[in-house]
């Protein structure tokens, strides 16, 4: 979780380091039993879990430099686990390295301190060895860049979108209803159900999904907010855009546009292409 | 009344921070380390939505949603999957058991609000 405007999440960094302070202590002990021949593959599924954590909440606060060896780490753990590479004393030693070096990054981070650019670099490149992977290289800040401001008027775009969803849809949790709420918050909606494919009451299945939709969207927004709003049935249920009806100009306060093109009347009227 | 949202996760730093989150926005939450814990609280609990952490020690998070899918109480109760971006596979083994979306780490207040409010009945 990063930080927002109005969120102050600083107050959980205490209970960080106090977890990754417990995680290193933990990973330290069981990659030892491991170097020892005395471990099992649940004790690399602990020490990835304790990478794995520290990295999460490394990325909660911004702490790139921590994230981005902890990422390596865990991608190596996770081959071992996993047995796509094979765990030998020089691999078992590796790890013990690999965890001093995480440790490294988390005091800095607890001390608001940089590390030294190169802090670990040949212990990053032999982890990244491990799993077939040149080491990544940290991503760079752009510097920042004058920001442009220009004002443009919104361009309204209407989206027809048939949305056959799956008939497991709702045994997954997703709600239809929810998402003609968020697409409505993007536009003007209107949605027309198909119910010819509903079975009699008695043999229907409530968790099982038999209605389909058509829903006719004017929106200023890009197609990627639609596809958001189905982001998450997107695998399952079918959603198409069959008409873009053209774009038109709204006005300067960004309300749909006074003169409605002849497109989106035919749109209205269930015109399909 | 308000909703509530169980927030399972072996991070304490990640469930304070999701509950603090959540609890400002007028959010029920309640916590648990993993998902036997978690199976223990919608025992006696019903809850809106779930949110769950994958790698957890006793009962990861892909096991706690075909578990979930199993509870007559809780069988359509929307779970959204705490993941990483790289783990696309995660996502596609979340769904494949039943899980109604994703929340990918690290993310901000807002958009866990955005997500939670996306699929919160």
């Amino acid at each position: 979780m990063t930080d927002d405007q109005g969120y102050d999440l600083s107050q959980f960094k205490a209970t960080y380091f106090e977890e990754c302070a417990e995680l290193l202590a933990t990973a330290e002990e069981t990659i030892a039993r491991l170097q020892e021949g005395q471990g099992n593959d649940e004790d690399l599924n602990a020490v990835f879990r304790c990478v794995h954590s520290i990295k999460g909440g490394a990325g909660a606060f911004a702490f790139d430099e921590l994230v981005h060896f902890a990422h390596v780490f865990e991608t190596a753990l996770d081959h071992l686990r996993s047995g796509r590479t094979e765990l030998t004393p020089n691999v078992a030693d590796l790890m013990v390295r690999g965890n001093d070096i995480l440790g490294d990054f988390v005091r800095a981070a607890q001390a608001e301190t940089a590390l030294p650019s190169d802090h670990g670099a040949d212990i990053l490149a032999q982890l990244a060895a491990l799993t077939g992977a040149k080491p990544p290289v940290a991503a760079q800040t752009a510097p920042n860049a004058p920001k442009v401001e220009s004002v443009k008027a919104p361009v309204f775009t209407t989206f027809r979108i048939r949305f056959l969803p799956g008939p497991d849809m709702l045994r997954t949790g997703n709600d239809p209803l929810l998402m003609f709420r968020e697409l409505a918050g993007l536009g003007e909606l209107e949605v027309k159900p198909d119910l010819g494919t509903l079975p009699s009451l008695t043999e229907m299945d409530a968790l099982r999904s038999y209605v389909s939709w058509t829903c006719t969207l004017t929106t200023d927004k890009p197609r990627s907010a639609i596809d958001e709003v189905f982001e998450f049935v997107a695998g399952q249920g079918i959603h198409f855009f069959d008409l873009d009806l053209g774009g038109f100009a709204g006005d300067e306060e960004g309300r749909l546009g006074a003169v409605r093109p002849p497109a989106l009347d035919r749109g209205r009227q269930g015109r399909r292409r | 009344m308000a909703k509530c949202v169980l927030a399972v996760d072996d991070s304490k730093t990640m469930r304070d921070m999701v509950s603090f989150t959540l609890r400002g926005a007028g959010y029920t939450v309640l916590e648990a380390e993993h998902g036997v814990a978690a199976l223990k609280v919608l025992q006696g609990q019903k809850v809106d939505v779930i949110i769950t952490d994958v790698n957890m020690p006793e009962m990861d998070g892909i096991t706690l949603v075909r578990k979930v899918r199993g509870l007559p109480t809780h069988a359509g109760t929307p779970v959204l999957i705490l993941t990483t971006e790289s783990d696309q596979s995660k996502k596609d083994e979340g769904r494949a058991a039943g899980a109604t979306g994703w929340i990918v780490k690290p993310f901000s207040p807002d958009k866990l609000l955005q997500i939670v409010a996306k699929v919160c009945p």
